[in-house]
């Protein structure tokens, strides 16, 4: 096993230590507490078989990107296939700093941007619990990111173009509630991935936040979230918005369908109402933007369409993926 | 890109050559199918969210849960003939899903009829525990039929 050793703590794990954590059961409530993280977090949706269905969480949902094919890979404790040879600390970075245990990179259709502001009891609280889980023996299967993510520093560069490491600090003006609302929904629930409009090069444009997109996942269209009156959900309120995550229910009455029903299965209904009060309140709280089409539309099909043609692009070979480079 | 000719396209294109409109009943426009059977799903919403406002209790009109849960249950019976073969021109949010999984959708309606109705025998019962959870249980049926056969909005 390749591991890139970086402390003295590691070198100790990986002596063999490792079991030791499996033989003195984690208390319950923190079990608890993991399996709600992973509910706010979204984990489910996508590590939870190709239509998010399955009872564990050992991947297969497949991301169709102007990047290339991405799977999401096993997470299962499983020995060989999924993370039952991690550590808590290589769970954490992989989380925080969006590395892998071997230290490659990862690909940002994984939101550790997002998770990278998680409170570190939140992840030990989350890594307790996934532990816990029955292990699956089904193999992750490779990415096919596009050819120029498999250039060497590629994800370097980008990450140092858009990635901000960190957890999440509360503003302290804001009252609790919508710092616990805007926590859920940055760093937990990864509300931007879908509805936040993407820049060239993927990343997730701060300028647009919330927007919605034409082209969002499975090609369908993400809608404006803003509390912008008309292009968003200006006229809804705390409570509207608080019940739609419960129940999927628009204010008029229509129910959502697509991702967001799922995202509410898998993740929003399990939460206390409180929570989803208070990522209402942050939500709500946000500058209303007008749709991209009242102000001349980023043509946002050329998203990944970047500096050479494509044929030239097709004729690269796809080469090993998983994640990105070395 | 070359787009492919659907099979419902084609049943629809050839049942305009032989004898004329097809959609809902002989003689309506699919444009007007499509418009009535928006207005009549608006109305199902309309309903339910009224509804809504009764169950978490934020009014008590708990006498009008009755006429809200028979209006819904009374319209949910016509879903299926509200999506009939040639509907899917024009202006809709219906998948293409509809015709093509014509099983799971019918299934889809079916099961919302059925909760429909139960929530009609819960508000009968009087029991608003009961009522909370056929509430649950339909809402649960409409986002589970608009995941797979309606597009999300803009």
């Amino acid at each position: 096993m390749k591991v890139r050793v970086w402390s003295g703590l590691y070198l100790f794990v990986l002596a063999g230590w490792s079991g030791v954590a499996a033989e003195t059961p984690d208390p319950p409530e923190l079990l608890e507490r993991g399996e709600y993280m992973v509910y706010a977090a979204g984990c489910i949706s996508c590590h939870a078989g190709e239509e998010g269905e399955s009872e564990h969480l050992e991947g297969g949902r497949v991301f169709e990107t102007p990047f290339g094919t991405f799977h999401a890979p096993n997470i299962t404790p499983h020995r060989e296939h999924g993370i039952g040879n991690w550590t808590e600390a290589q769970f954490r970075r992989a989380l925080r700093q969006g590395v892998a245990p071997d230290g490659r990179r990862y690909f940002p259709v994984f939101p550790y941007t997002a998770y990278t502001r998680m409170r570190d009891d939140d992840i030990r609280a989350m890594w307790a619990y996934l532990s816990s889980r029955p292990a699956v023996a089904r193999p992750s299967r490779a990415h096919g990111g596009a050819w120029y993510l498999q250039l060497p520093l590629a994800m370097r560069l980008w990450r140092l173009l858009h990635f901000s490491p960190g957890p999440w600090q509360d503003e302290p003006d804001r009252p609790a509630q919508w710092n616990r609302g805007a926590y859920l929904a940055e760093a937990l629930g990864h509300c931007g991935e879908c509805h936040t409009p993407r820049g060239l090069m993927g990343n997730l444009r701060a300028d647009r936040k919330y927007v919605g997109t034409a082209q969002g996942p499975d090609g369908e269209s993400v809608p404006n979230i803003t509390p912008h009156p008309e292009d968003g959900i200006g006229k809804w309120d705390q409570d509207d918005l608080a019940y739609f995550l419960e129940s999927g229910m628009t204010p008029e009455g229509d129910f959502t369908g697509g991702i967001m029903s799922e995202v509410i299965d898998n993740g929003q209904r399990h939460l206390t109402a409180a929570d989803r009060e208070a990522i209402a309140t942050y939500v709500l709280s946000l500058p209303p933007l007008a749709d991209a089409e009242s102000l001349g539309a980023l043509d946002e099909s050329r998203v990944g369409r970047v500096m050479l043609p494509r044929a030239y692009a097709e004729s690269q070979p796809s080469g090993p993926s998983y994640p990105a480079d070395r | 890109m070359m787009r492919r000719i659907k099979p419902v396209t084609t049943a629809v294109l050839t049942a305009l050559l032989t004898v004329g409109p097809v959609a809902g009943t002989a003689a309506d426009d699919s444009e007007d199918v499509i418009k009535y059977r928006q207005k009549a799903m608006s109305s199902q919403g309309a309903h339910v969210s009224a509804m809504a406002q009764i169950v978490r209790g934020k009014v008590s009109y708990t006498g009008h849960m009755r006429s809200h849960a028979v209006g819904v249950a009374g319209v949910a019976a016509h879903v299926k003939s509200m999506f009939p073969e040639g509907s899917d021109f024009g202006v809709t949010d219906a998948k293409m899903a509809v015709w093509e999984n014509r099983a799971d959708f019918e299934k889809a309606a079916d099961e919302s009829k059925e909760a429909a109705d139960a929530l009609v025998v819960a508000v009968d019962s009087g029991d608003g525990a009961a009522i909370g959870e056929a509430f649950k249980t339909l809402s649960q049926s409409c986002k589970g039929c608009h995941e797979d056969f309606k597009k999300e909005d803009d």
